[in-house]
Parts: C-alpha cells; sequence; structure tokens
C-alpha cells in the first residue's frame, strides 16, 4: 500500500498547512491560491494555520531597523494615494502577497447603501505585477458602467515618460491608453467589441513616449502583466 | 507599554490613511518585523527592502485588509512579514544552502520600542515537540528558512516522495494536536 492513500489528496487541512508553509510550487500553488481566494472556508483553514505558524516567530529578537529607513518609507507613502475608490467598489487589491492574498477582496456590505443608491460591483480584477514586484498596478472592472478602474500602486514612475495600458488577448495586445500619473485613479471606458475579451485575457503596461505610443503596438519596455480575474 | 488594542487602533487608523497612526505603528512593530524578516531572509540591505515593502503595502490598502478578532494584530503583522520575505528569499535563492550563514546582529541596536503582550503561548511548540524532531524541524525549516519540500528531501536525504508523505501526515498531526 503506498503511502499516498493514506493521506487524501483532497485533505483541506493539509493544503491549507501546505499553503501557509509555502511548501506549494507550480499548478498546484497557483490552484491554491486561487481557492483561498475564491473559498471563504479553505481561506480560513489557511488563516488558522498563519495564525498557529506565526507563533513560531514570537522567540525571534527584535532589530531596530535603520534611522533613516523610515523616512524612505514616508517619502514614498504620502503622495496620495485615492484608496477610497477601492472601498467603493468593494474590493480591495491583493496586497499582502503569498499565502495571506485570501484575507483580501470581498466585503462590500461593509461600505453598504448609505453611501449611494447602488454601490458598484466589480466583476473582473486583474493584478498586474513586474516580475520583481516593483511595480503593481491593480485594476477592476465595473459591469454596469462599462468601466475599467486602474491605479498604478507600487514602483517609480519614469519621469518624462507615459505608461500604456494594454489587453492582451487571443494573442494581440490592444491599446486602452496612458495612465493618470502615480497616485491617481484611470477611468476607462470599455468600448463593447472589447468587452468580451477582458474574461481570460491580461492587462499590462508598458513604458511609452509621453501621450503613448505613436505605433499602436508597445514601443517600450512592457513593465508588468497580470491575468484578468473573474470574481 | 504598547498593548495588543493599541496596535488594534493603529492598523485601523492606517487603513483611513492617518500618518500618525502609521509612525505610531511603525514606531510599535518595526523592529519585531525587522527581526522576523532578517532571521528568513539573513542579509541586512535586503531586510531593510522587504520591511519598507510591507509597510508600503499596509500603508497603501494591506491595512484594510485587517480583521479584528482572528489573528492578533502582531501575529496577523508577523505572518504578512514572514510571507514577504520568503517570497523574496524564493527570487534571490543562492546555489548553495544558507546553513551556516552568521546572523547578523547589531548590539547597539536594542528593541527598546517595541513592547507587545504575547498573550497566546505558542501552542504550536508544544505540539511540534510532540512530533519526531526531524519533522519537527522540518516544518520549522519550511516556515522561517523557506525550505521547499526539494529543499527538504535533500536537507534529510530521502526521496522527494517520502518527504511529502512525511511532512503530510506530521501536518495531520498537528492539526489533531492544536484543536486539543
Amino acid at each position: 500500500m503506498s503511502d499516498e492513500s493514506i493521506i487524501p489528496e483532497d485533505n483541506d487541512d493539509v493544503l491549507a498547512a501546505e499553503l501557509s508553509l509555502g511548501l506549494l510550487s507550480g499548478d498546484a500553488l497557483t490552484h491554491a491560491q486561487r481557492r483561498a481566494r475564491t473559498d471563504l472556508r479553505f481561506a480560513s483553514l489557511v488563516e488558522d494555520w498563519d495564525i498557529h505558524f506565526s507563533s513560531l516567530t514570537e522567540t525571534i529578537d527584535p532589530v531596530a531597523p535603520p534611522k533613516g529607513l523610515f523616512d524612505k518609507i514616508k517619502a514614498q507613502a504620502y503622495p496620495e494615494s485615492p484608496q477610497r475608490i477601492w472601498k467603493k467598489l468593494g474590493i480591495l487589491p491583493a496586497l499582502i502577497g503569498a499565502g495571506a492574498a485570501a484575507l483580501v477582496l470581498i466585503i462590500a456590505m461593509q461600505f453598504g447603501n448609505y453611501m449611494q443608491p447602488t454601490t458598484p460591483v466589480a466583476s473582473l480584477v486583474a493584478e498586474v505585477v513586474a516580475e520583481d514586484e516593483s511595480i503593481i498596478v491593480a485594476a477592476a472592472y465595473v459591469e454596469d458602467s462599462q468601466t475599467l478602474f486602474v491605479e498604478w500602486q507600487v514602483g517609480d514612475r519614469i519621469p518624462d515618460r507615459d505608461v500604456e495600458l494594454w489587453l492582451v488577448a487571443d494573442g494581440d495586445a490592444i491599446s486602452l491608453g496612458v495612465l493618470s500619473k502615480e497616485g491617481k485613479v484611470t477611468e476607462v471606458s470599455i468600448p463593447a467589441e472589447l468587452r468580451n475579451l477582458l474574461v481570460g485575457g491580461a492587462l499590462a503596461v508598458s513604458d511609452e513616449p509621453l501621450g503613448g505610443s505613436p505605433t499602436g503596438v508597445a514601443t517600450g519596455e512592457v513593465l508588468a502583466v497580470g491575468p484578468i480575474t473573474t470574481l | 507599554m504598547t498593548t495588543r488594542e493599541d496596535i488594534e487602533e493603529m492598523i485601523h487608523h492606517v487603513a483611513l490613511n492617518d500618518r500618525a497612526a502609521f509612525e505610531g505603528l511603525y514606531a510599535a512593530t518595526s523592529a519585531k518585523l525587522f527581526g522576523i524578516i532578517l532571521r528568513v531572509l539573513k542579509d541586512r540591505a535586503a531586510a531593510e527592502d522587504v520591511l519598507q515593502d510591507v509597510y508600503m503595502r499596509l500603508w497603501k490598502g494591506g491595512a484594510q485588509t485587517f480583521a479584528t478578532g482572528r489573528a492578533s494584530p502582531i501575529s496577523w503583522l508577523a505572518t504578512i512579514a514572514r510571507n514577504r520575505a520568503i517570497d523574496r528569499l524564493r527570487r534571490t535563492k543562492p546555489e548553495s544552502g544558507l546553513e551556516g550563514v552568521a546572523e547578523p546582529a547589531d548590539p547597539a541596536m536594542g528593541p527598546e520600542d517595541l513592547v507587545v503582550a504575547s498573550s497566546e503561548r505558542a501552542q504550536i511548540d508544544g505540539c511540534l515537540d510532540e512530533l519526531n524532531p526531524d519533522r519537527a524541524a522540518a516544518v520549522r525549516g519550511a516556515y522561517l528558512d523557506g525550505e521547499t519540500y526539494a529543499d527538504l528531501a535533500a536537507r534529510f536525504d530521502v526521496p522527494l516522495n517520502t518527504m511529502r508523505t512525511w511532512l503530510r501526515r506530521s501536518l495531520i498531526s498537528l492539526k489533531d494536536c492544536l484543536s486539543r
């Protein structure tokens, strides 16, 4: 009898622990991360493990970080960033990273109906992330208004250059225009013929001359790419 | 003395982009988080980058995802710091193992700016002690050194599938113990 038979593959507790510990890779990791974002029961198992394992850090001695570090953080943090729009959309960008992505998303209720007659609800989201995570651009699509909200959240913008947003679908990259400067949410109205391409597509951002690519195809470096996910 | 409630309060205010709360949270928690990140990365420059990234993420929306009640705030923050450090480790992992790399210590820097009551005594330590020592070491290695199944199989010199089975069994035992 093989050992595997003793431990069913679908033991969620074990899978949650493996995700929390960071033992998974490849498809298994992708699959588990998706479940942690969409399956609340599973997300709560992962969180249970996160809490237990985190107490392994209790015996680690604090070390004061260098004095100037917080100044760097402040300089990066304080250009204004309109978080409110994300709240209104009932979603929060996935900012936590491995394992704890579970804690994200959801929560439209809490920003409920007293704000406005109908709370816009995002149906598609994308996190457009550079390979080294030096750049993060969050996007959410609201079906009712056929609007894609895009925010450059993390990363330095190149002076005197623009960032252009692309919808990548069926092997083509279609320009969705240039992004507003850092700290502003860009609203992109999605024309009817592109709406069907969003599901299963991806978003990308590239470095372009001011005003965007003169040719209609990306001319500069592709800075970050991220798949569009259905909520 | 900074209490759990103080830190919770600060996180909630950081979620509202309250700068004073952000500065308070940093003062109260950065040394602990830096200690954790250094423990994982064993590289000061990389640890500074990751610490900066953690606080940026908290400021830029991460703090809004904190839910009062489940995780204690320091456990929640420790999880974020550890996860970001492991992500960084995975991206820059050197060919050789990290065993034997001395942990940087700076005696000039004291932990004076962090006093957090450790309310729950680490139940997991007791439960790990019930496991075979090798397997407890494997779980700790995965959590604090970012060791994957492949790394652990190499360290304990067993086939990958054996390591996977060992560890899965250990995780089931752990779960049983933790739910007692």
